[in-house]
């Protein structure tokens, strides 16, 4: 079922069209990645679900709900947290998390507020004034502040980017057990690929405004064509640059090691070739696409489904 | 709204703490700056009434009275909607973003989040001093006359409301609202006065153009008999009216908001 859902959803500054007509839909507990180079539409959209910004058209429903009519119910049910937001510096943690509590209009607030101190290790910081935390201390807070209402629907911008990787690895596993146990639907923006692989079930692409590619990271990345072969050659050097030329193949070269970007349905003839021609090596791996190879093949300016 | 009751007195209880342990000194020359800005009003009024006798046909209580009542709805105005005063630099420094991601509706917040208790403590004194001007017309108290005079101040209030809204949303627009509040609070001073001073043209903008007439001519009028009730419903309509426009300029104008992130 669609929790939420977006339809022809346009946003205009002045004479700019900055987003050109989203469609796409969220289904409960799923976790949805929008993915886009700099200037793609990413922020106005995540600020359009959350009511910061007017839609110029189009309809956003949130629990069937239009949310131009039905702002304030709909936003007791979402939050959201962002790297590079802050809360007031001068009150503690705890001050900040209470307020919080008092704008959800949370019932159960004592208990709520234990639970999330814990979940997110704030003991020892709890009496600390927001303004004297590291900058991974105060995303831990946000995160934290983002949750004291148990959203059915978060939205994170860069949820780990100022983490350590302990701590990254912590609220990556914590999101994923919000999606098992409360069926939470994440919406999440991400420059770390390998976060969004590993947490997204899907991943909208936008450029320039508009939705250029939306599947599973694993889909996306099949898009790109092209792995990259490696190989630590011992002899028959000159063998292989032969066949390199030959067939006519991108490659560079560091002392012995290869690397050879190659389509994919040509690497069992090369792998074939390499050793019908006697060339030996001591080191081989196979690097199939990412999705961040197809992302950065989508910044550079390529198409969404050509290598 | 119980939710938005609990949130803004929260919000006061803060403000007045805040105030009481880092700005004992600034507090004190606020009280301070109040009480002369009226008591120079009053000395004004005296001057004039001293020459003059009568003030386009009022006697100097009932002018007191007018002016009393006029600097207790002003007051109260203040007191709730001071927030106006912040809300350009909460547009610029991205905490209208935050208003506008909570679930509390975001006029609320921008209008109300910066109530000053200072204005409450003055309140009850400028109460007392309508009351004193009252009793010094010779006109009489009755349940009746207080019941519309509080009709009257919902109906301003509401009014009041709509103006500051529509000063918000240029701020929203242009970022420009220092100006535009100081010029309507320039317009909302001609009302201390009796309006038929300002002649025919000027009563008439001040009463259906810039309403604040209601301020406290025609509460006072109501007091001296000289204004029939019944005329309140069409500036009750015509309050709403206001409200429904100021409301749509504000949505109008958020169209437009681009984030402080942006």
């Amino acid at each position: 079922m669609a929790i939420l859902e977006v339809k022809d959803l346009k946003k205009t500054f002045g004479k700019n069209p900055v987003i050109k007509g989203l469609n796409f839909s969220m289904a409960e507990g799923e976790i949805l990645g929008i993915l886009g180079p700099n200037g793609a539409g990413k922020t106005t959209t995540l600020q359009m679900l959350l009511g910061i910004l007017t839609p110029t058209s189009g309809t956003i429903n949130v629990f069937d709900k239009d949310i131009s009519t039905h702002k304030s119910d709909i936003l007791e049910h979402m939050n959201f947290s962002s790297t590079y937001t802050d809360l007031p510096w001068r009150i503690t943690v705890a001050e900040n998390l209470i307020w919080t509590s008092w704008l959800y209009n949370i019932p159960d607030r004592k208990q709520r507020l234990k639970k999330i101190k814990t979940i997110f290790r704030l003991d020892k910081i709890w009496s600390q004034s927001f303004g004297s935390l590291s900058a991974g201390q105060r995303t831990r807070v946000n995160l934290a502040r983002s949750m004291v209402n148990f959203p059915k629907i978060l939205l994170l911008d860069e949820p780990t980017a100022s983490l350590d990787p302990e701590v990254a690895a912590y609220m990556r596993e914590f999101f994923s057990d919000q999606r098992t146990k409360f069926n939470t639907s994440i919406i999440l923006t991400s420059h770390n690929m390998a976060e969004v692989e590993e947490l997204c079930d899907r991943v909208l692409i936008l450029k320039e405004g508009s939705i250029i590619g939306n599947d599973t990271p694993s889909n996306l990345a099949k898009k790109i064509e092209f792995s990259h072969l490696r190989l630590r050659v011992t002899k028959n050097a000159t063998e292989l640059d032969k066949l390199i030329s030959l067939r006519k193949l991108e490659s560079s070269i560091d002392d012995h090691n290869y690397t050879i970007t190659i389509k994919e349905k040509l690497l069992p003839l090369i792998l074939y070739e390499i050793t019908k021609k006697n060339i030996n090596y001591s080191e081989i791996s196979i690097d199939k696409p990412k999705l961040e190879d197809y992302f950065l093949k989508i910044a550079k300016g390529g198409s969404s489904e050509a290598p | 709204m119980k939710a938005y009751l609990r949130v803004w007195l929260k919000l006061t209880a803060q403000q007045f703490q805040s105030q009481v342990a880092n700005a004992r000194g600034a507090a004190i020359l606020f009280i301070f700056s109040k009480i002369f800005r009226l008591a120079t009003a009053f000395v004004f009024l005296f001057v004039i009434m001293d020459r003059a006798k009568l003030l386009v046909g009022y006697n100097l209580a009932q002018a007191i009275f007018i002016l009393a009542l006029f600097n207790l709805i002003s007051s109260l105005t203040q007191l709730f909607m001071r927030g106006i005063y912040l809300f350009r630099q909460k547009v610029v420094d991205g905490t209208f973003d935050f208003y506008l991601l909570n679930p509390l509706n975001e006029l609320f917040y921008s209008l109300f989040s910066n109530t000053d208790p200072l204005d409450l403590i003055l309140f009850l004194p400028y109460l007392g001093i309508v009351v004193w001007a009252w009793i010094g017309t010779g006109f009489p108290i009755t349940l009746l006359s207080i019941l519309l005079i509080i009709l009257i101040i919902v109906i301003v209030e509401i009014m009041i409301l709509s103006w500051h809204i529509l000063i918000i949303s240029i701020g929203v627009r242009y970022l420009e609202v220092d100006n535009t509040i100081m010029l309507y609070r320039d317009l909302e001073k001609m009302a201390s006065m009796p309006i038929e001073i300002y002649g025919k043209f000027g009563s008439a903008v001040l009463t259906y153009v810039f309403p604040f007439v209601l301020m406290a001519t025609i509460p006072a009028r109501l007091v001296f008999g000289l204004f029939s009730p019944w005329y309140l419903l069409a500036f009750a309509l015509l309050a709403l009216v206001q409200l429904k426009l100021s409301l749509w300029f504000w949505h109008r104008s958020l169209l437009t908001y681009s984030s402080a992130s942006s």
